[in-house]
């Protein structure tokens, strides 16, 4: 094993039962390493230094399925906990709240196949987003970039229905599971099943489900399963059709970006209105033009002016302490991408019809740098929200456009009304971001709440461990309880009221069949525990008062009836 | 309630970086390269250590992790792989220049505050750095040779000055192991009709144990050689190895606490003069040198050599700092130049790897790797190599004697292995 041995966690049998899969160069239990590599990104910030992440036992690094399903029998073998583990990012699939963890780390598992010609990628777990996108787009081909950015796993990103999306989703579905066309799945217990057009052994994708009931659907889960119901080790996913001209990045740093060809424009337009702004967006949805379409606020303007060697932060705080209600009032961005897929007449065709949207709504075109620095490859929200020098409490919704346009509303009265002022960023009452898919059938809205990230600070003598967690949960769950009493929009905040159970027609009846499907192929709840009950296991270590107010909160929303327009 | 301001400032001192060590948002900004540049799987990532190693604690977000617990006093110093984790590292600024394309982390100065840190507690610098630390405290170069030596690069025919403007420190291996590099040096400076001296007892520029985290020792010979230079009354002094250049220029001022611009002379390395002559028409490049190249930024000349600015002051609400500082994110860095030059040699067609200029992957021979991890160190040479036939290049430049000699020493199937001065003299030359 690499580094110093230690089973002070994992019994030493296990240990070395999965050294004899992986050998001794592809498997640690040193602290140092594993103390290292647990708790990344906002997991890290939020847990980890919040006191509840523990470091795992043991790394492990298959390179084939067969590893991985030699690696989860021995798990149940052992009756060991294991949660397999690729970017570190995403705060719900990285902390571990036990201390016998086994980290299956993909780093080794990145391989990668395209079929131009049927437009598919088969991509083992250790591919990124940015790099299958590196590798279709010189073949005219491309896939979207989820907001959390291009680190991401194209599989993870994929079995989780939230994470896997992005504004380049616009054309295509943005349900991510939708454009999956087969899984090879190792189960909880390390049984290997091949799904959708994976079943036939021929290694082709072009098929989908194939013969028979879908069984990808087991994939699905709110916010996806986060490591616990098995381990994809395969995916087919479905690749969508660019235009033929070449993005050629240039500049250094913070100056890079991607030229765009002739084929390829952003447009920013200003509106006087939200209402306008908001109609606009319709009228386009309804002409079925452009590639993306996005409310951008106002702070993401700030941010993007941030540029050049002197600080970031500062940069930011200066612009946006220029910043009043009034003026976030008067300022109504919608950011447009139209691509020419076919040709540049294509391109010149769905820019008269988008102008003439604009010239009926009142809007204004600006000035648009024909440059991209994050759609493509390189989206990076996290970045964003240190730019600022504040973490991203992030909450969001899936919804028809009504409900996210109640929803946003409902959002910024809320901020006011729980008073989050003194370590938050001043909003403004400003919309937050919202962008709209499937050619405007949904639309996606993103909120955040920004507090100050430096007063979790372990060195502080007042520092309380547990602080950060609860404060961030009791913030989700007050803003998500209220926005589903409000108007029925299924709130990301969701995830953390999840443990209060909505349990009927209206709201989030899935719980149930996640119980279901979880006791059934993972009877012994060793992949990837707490997951996919994190929150529940959160609460629990909350004081009473809290726990309470949740339990409150879940009854205040089951006593209200259905919100929702179902025939939206 | 405003938060209670801290007093920070850049330094070496690793009780200034728990700030930076918790607040890395969890991108992969340490392993990747600008995503704007990945063309696939393959060369998409910029850190050796982690990519040699696969496990997070070789990269500088692992790194932060283990800082913080170190600093919060959850794990100790003396625990055996910290020191593999701490010297294990080529210091290279990838990480820096990664994480500083949104944020304003200091990743490099974690870096190298965790290895001095080491030291002074007594658990580095790694056995194998100490013979080479002990040359240069004992005979001022790292090979432990006769400083009588030191002038033995110089062929006859290059006229040296006793006393002029620009003084040319050659460094210790252009001048006693990779020669021709410190004799085509001297010929591009006599064909640009540029007068220089060079001193005969140049002693070693100290990289060597700054890199490695020695830092009692590398602060004398700063002082020591700063006094020297500023006596020796040159103006410019013009350096062929990216390290040296980068150490005067950056880590002098850095350890010693001052701007560079408070040096008293003009650091310059001999490709940003070159590109500078040729434009002015002073420097012709007139032979034909018909090669299809390509160029590795050596990261002491790239990303790692803008001035250094000292910053004191507090950090307030939401990480606010007062003053303002400015941020080396490498965008000032000298990627042009040795660009521009190459360029302008007749029959020399550059053709780019997709890791370059600030996201250049880096040789190997740095950071003390090539003595205390000699396997590490060839293979990160060898990945560039690997990178650098992709291209269908039939040579690998650089404007690094240490890239260089890594370079020649990893090459297989034809790969020739230049350094830029070496195509420049032959290009100006009678």
């Amino acid at each position: 094993m690499k580094g110093v041995e230690n089973f002070e966690f994992i019994p030493e049998e296990a240990a070395r039962a999965l050294e004899a899969i992986v050998g001794p160069d592809r498997i640690t239990t040193d602290r140092a390493y594993c103390g290292a590599d647990t708790g990344m990104g906002l997991s890290r910030e939020i847990f980890g230094w919040g006191g509840i992440s523990q470091d795992a036992a043991c790394i492990v690094q298959p390179k084939t399925t067969q590893e991985v399903v030699g690696i989860v029998k021995v798990c149940n073998r052992y009756n060991v906990p294991y949660l397999p583990v690729v970017c570190r990012i995403c705060a719900p699939t990285n902390p571990q709240l036990r201390k016998d963890i086994v980290i299956i780390d993909f780093v080794w598992m990145n391989k990668v196949e395209i079929d131009e010609k049927n437009m598919y990628a088969i991509v083992e777990p250790g591919v990124t987003l940015a790099q299958l996108q590196g590798e279709i787009l010189d073949k005219d081909l491309y896939e979207y970039i989820c907001g959390g950015g291009g680190y991401a796993s194209v599989i993870a990103d994929h079995v989780g229905y939230a994470s896997g999306t992005g504004i380049l989703n616009y054309r295509t579905d943005a349900w991510t599971t939708r454009r999956m066309s087969g899984v090879e799945w190792v189960s909880p217990e390390g049984e290997l099943y091949r799904m959708g057009s994976l079943v036939e052994g021929d290694e082709h994708g072009y098929w989908h489900d194939g013969l028979g009931p879908s069984t990808i659907g087991l994939m699905k889960g709110n916010n996806g399963w986060g490591g616990g119901m098995g381990i994809v080790t395969r995916m087919v996913i479905k690749l969508y059709p660019f235009q033929p001209e070449k993005l050629v990045p240039e500049g250094i740093g913070c100056d890079s970006v991607v030229a765009l060809p002739p084929r390829v424009r952003w447009y920013n337009i200003t509106f006087q209105t939200e209402e306008a702004l908001q109609k606009a967006m319709a009228e386009i949805h309804e002409a079925q033009i452009c590639a993306a379409v996005n409310r951008v606020p106002v702070y993401w303007r700030e941010i993007a002016k941030c540029r050049g060697d002197k600080d970031f932060r500062n940069q930011f705080w200066e612009l946006w302490d220029k910043q009043t209600p009034e003026t976030v009032a008067q300022t109504h961005i919608l950011r447009v991408l139209i691509i020419g897929y076919t040709s540049l007449k294509h391109l010149e065709c769905e820019e008269r019809v988008l102008m003439d949207i604009v010239s009926e709504n009142g809007g204004t075109p600006r000035k648009t740098r024909q440059g991209d620095e994050g759609t493509f490859f390189n989206p990076n929200t996290l970045d964003q929200w240190m730019t600022t020098g504040v973490f991203g409490l992030t909450t969001g919704s899936w919804e028809s456009p009504r409900c996210i346009a109640e929803h946003d509303e409902l959002f910024v009265d809320r901020l006011d009304k729980y008073e989050f002022k003194h370590e938050y960023l001043p909003q403004h009452r400003e919309h937050p971001w919202h962008c709209s898919w499937a050619l405007g059938r949904t639309r996606y809205t993103e909120t955040h709440a920004w507090n100050d990230g430096p007063k979790i600070d372990p060195l502080d003598p007042k520092f309380d461990p547990g602080a950060g967690p609860r404060h961030l949960i009791a913030a989700f769950g007050k803003l998500g309880v209220d926005i589903i009493i409000g108007n029925g929009a299924q709130d990301l905040a969701g995830v953390f009221i999840r443990p209060i159970k909505l349990e009927s027609p209206a709201y989030f009846d899935f719980t149930l069949w996640i119980d279901r499907f979880k006791k059934e192929f993972d009877p012994k709840g060793v992949s990837g525990p707490p997951f996919p009950y994190m929150m529940e296991a959160i609460l629990a270590g909350l004081p009473p008062e809290l726990q309470n107010e949740f339990k409150e909160s879940a009854a205040r929303a089951q006593a209200q009836p259905w919100k929702g327009n179902p025939e939206e | 309630m405003e938060k209670e301001k801290q007093n920070i400032s850049l330094s070496l001192n690793l009780d200034d970086y728990l700030y930076e060590a918790q607040n890395w948002p969890g991108q992969r900004d340490d392993q990747f390269i600008d995503l704007n540049y990945v063309q696939g799987v393959d060369f998409s990532m910029r850190c050796p250590p982690w990519q040699h190693e696969q496990l997070s604690a070789y990269g500088a977000m692992g790194k932060c992790g283990l800082v913080v617990r170190l600093l919060t006093g959850k794990f100790d110093y003396s625990y055996p792989t910290l020191r593999d984790i701490a010297f294990k590292d080529l210091v290279c600024g990838a990480c820096d220049a990664g994480s500083k394309r949104n944020l304003d982390l200091e990743p490099l100065l974690l870096i190298e505050s965790f290895r001095a840190r080491m030291v002074e507690l007594g658990y580095g610098p790694m056995p194998q750095h100490k013979p080479v630390s002990d040359n240069i405290e004992k005979t001022h170069n790292r090979f432990g040779l006769a400083q009588q030596k030191r002038m033995g690069w110089a062929p006859g025919s290059v006229k040296i000055a006793d006393k002029a403007d620009v003084l040319y420190f050659v460094g210790c291996r252009a001048s006693f192991i990779d020669t021709e590099i410190a004799a085509a040096t001297a010929k591009i400076l006599n064909a640009a009709n540029v007068p220089f001296m060079v001193m005969a007892n140049e002693p070693c520029c100290g990289h060597y144990l700054f890199t490695t985290g020695q830092l009692a020792k590398a602060r004398k010979i700063f002082e020591d050689n700063l006094k020297l230079i500023r006596e020796s009354g040159a103006k410019t002094v013009v350096f062929g190895c990216a390290d040296c250049y980068k150490t005067v220029k950056v880590d002098y001022p850095k350890l010693l606490n001052f701007p560079t611009f408070n040096l008293g002379f003009e650091a310059k390395h001999i490709a940003e003069l070159t590109d500078q002559w040729i434009k002015e028409g002073r420097l012709k490049p007139k032979n034909r040198i018909n090669m299809r190249v390509t160029y590795s930024d050596p990261c002491n000349l790239g990303r790692m050599s803008e001035p250094w600015v000292p910053w004191e002051g507090t950090r307030g609400d939401f990480g606010r700092l007062t003053p303002p500082r400015l941020v080396r994110r490498g965008l000032n860095g000298v990627y042009g130049p040795p660009r521009d030059t190459l360029k302008a040699i007749p029959g020399i067609e550059l053709v780019e790897m997709v890791r370059h200029h600030e996201n250049a992957w880096c040789c190997g021979n740095h950071g003390g790797v090539r003595e205390a991890y000699p396997d590490f160190a060839s293979w990160t040479a060898s990945e560039r190599l690997r990178e650098a036939a992709t291209t269908g290049a039939e040579a690998i430049v650089s404007a690094c004697v240490g890239c260089k000699e890594i370079y020649a020493s990893a090459a297989k199937n034809g790969m020739k292995v230049f350094d830029i001065t070496e195509l420049i003299a032959r290009a100006v030359g009678k």
